[in-house]
């Protein structure tokens, strides 16, 4: 034998014994087969695959922000954007369901209160811009059936009288107004007053020429007597918060704390009809 | 034209206090933009115009609420005259004494409003409504002056450089 033809040889055993090896790696790499062998190296490479795999996994997660920042950030745009736009369609939801909750008590007062039915809802528009007085403008007005001295309340209680009527709005005193008195009595003992506004801010009331030795005592309910014309009788006007002695001795003066929110009101009934 | 300025700012404020100022409200209270103006102005400018934009702005109140026209006039003439006579004897560069001054002509205007609406024939407790009312609104008054006056005296001084710049 040649040299050529033994270098010819040994190529050949090289190449195929390479193509052995690859064919035998391929097989081993591929689905497992189950045999020893086969078994024995997925074995001695799973702990390795494993490593590797943790590394570029951690690799992956530190470089991720790098690599994907761009896509990130306009999607943290779209995201605040939408957010933004949802919080206030909340708001505005949030807004519609409280009105709908006052309208809706408004018109269970319209059906079963002492207006049955005559009465007209008005919104609070404006208020007094001092500290002393206690009037607020509704926007409601003759045009709307409104007159003088009709009475104005929540379904809470009530708020007031109307004393300015004009086309569209009118102006209510409100019985925290130290110029406003309701015929009063006390639900409980039936025992009559005068109810008088002490200061529009303040929103407390007095009641007045209640007999020193008359029990009264905090938490009773005080009533419209319906005395005096102007209100009609049994209206809810507040609850007793304290009793003090009248300077003359003859009389105790009671602080009634309305049952209507006088200052945080939107909505108001208009009682029609009533008022001389 | 500052005059129509001040019309403006009068406008402004009482639209301010029947509408919004109402939710800010505190102990039952509610500020006095009208007065802390008057104050301001006048501790500033002297009894004359002090008691001019009083006038103009209690006016402007009785006008609006459309009842016992004068009273908030005379009351808010009275401190803007006043507080104006103490023009150039205090310190004014800043608030510190501006402050304790809208808190005393504070207490002189609720008390002037107190005495006409018992010559009006509106009887309230005093001592009541001074601890409930006149007590808080000082001390709210006071606490928007500090925060106002400086603002407020920068605004004056434009509005004077630019007089002195434009001839008449």
């Amino acid at each position: 034998m040649g040299p050529a033809r033994y270098f010819y040889l040994r190529s050949i055993a090289l190449a195929l014994a390479i193509l052995g090896l690859a064919l035998y790696v391929m097989r081993v790499t591929a689905a497992p087969l189950g045999d020893p062998i086969t078994g024995l190296v997925h074995e001695l490479l799973g702990p390795i695959k494993g490593g590797l795999t943790e590394v570029g996994r951690f690799v992956s997660q530190k470089t991720y922000f790098l690599l994907s920042w761009r896509s990130l950030a306009r999607e943290n745009e779209e995201l605040r954007a939408e957010v933004g736009r949802l919080r206030a369609e909340v708001a505005a939801l949030t807004e519609y369901r409280l009105e709908n909750e006052r309208l809706k008590r408004l018109l269970q007062y319209r059906d079963a209160g002492p207006a049955r039915g005559n009465l007209v809802v008005a919104r609070v528009i404006a208020r007094d811009p001092g500290n002393w007085f206690g009037t607020v403008t509704i926007d409601r007005g003759s045009a709307d059936g409104l007159g003088r001295n009709m009475t104005v309340v929540t379904p809470d209680g009530l708020v007031g009288r109307v004393v300015v009527v004009r086309r569209h709005t009118s102006d209510v005193l409100l019985i925290t107004d130290p110029r406003s008195s309701v015929g009063g009595l006390i639900q409980e003992t039936r025992i009559p007053g005068v109810v008088e506004g002490l200061a529009g801010g303040l929103g407390l009331l007095r009641m007045l020429y209640i007999p020193k030795d008359a029990p009264v005592e905090a938490g009773q309910t005080v009533i419209t007597s319906g005395l005096g014309g102007l209100f009609p009788k049994g209206i809810p006007v507040g609850t007793v918060a304290e009793v003090r002695p009248e300077g003359s001795g003859l009389f105790q003066v009671v602080v009634v704390r309305p049952f209507a929110q006088l200052n945080r009101l939107e909505e108001v009934a208009v009682l029609l009809g009533t008022g001389p | 034209m500052a005059k129509l300025l001040w019309v403006v700012v009068v406008g402004a404020a009482l639209i301010l206090e029947g509408t919004g100022l109402n939710f800010l409200r505190v102990a039952g209270v509610k500020p006095d933009l009208l007065l802390i103006l008057t104050v301001c102005h006048a501790y500033l400018r002297g009894p004359r115009q002090g008691a001019a934009l009083g006038l103009l702005s209690g006016l402007a109140h009785d006008l609006y609420t459309g009842y016992y026209l004068g009273l908030n006039a005379v009351a808010k003439g009275a401190v803007g005259l006043a507080v104006g006579a103490l023009e150039g004897k205090l310190y004014r560069e800043g608030p510190h004494l501006a402050v304790p001054v809208a808190a005393l002509a504070t207490l002189f205007h609720e008390l002037l409003f107190f005495l006409g609406l018992r010559y009006l024939g509106v009887a309230v407790p005093f001592g009541f409504v001074f601890v409930h009312i006149v007590v808080p609104a000082c001390v709210y008054n006071a606490a928007l002056t500090l925060l106002g006056y400086n603002p407020y005296h920068r605004l004056l001084q434009q509005l004077d450089r630019r007089r002195s710049v434009v001839p008449r």
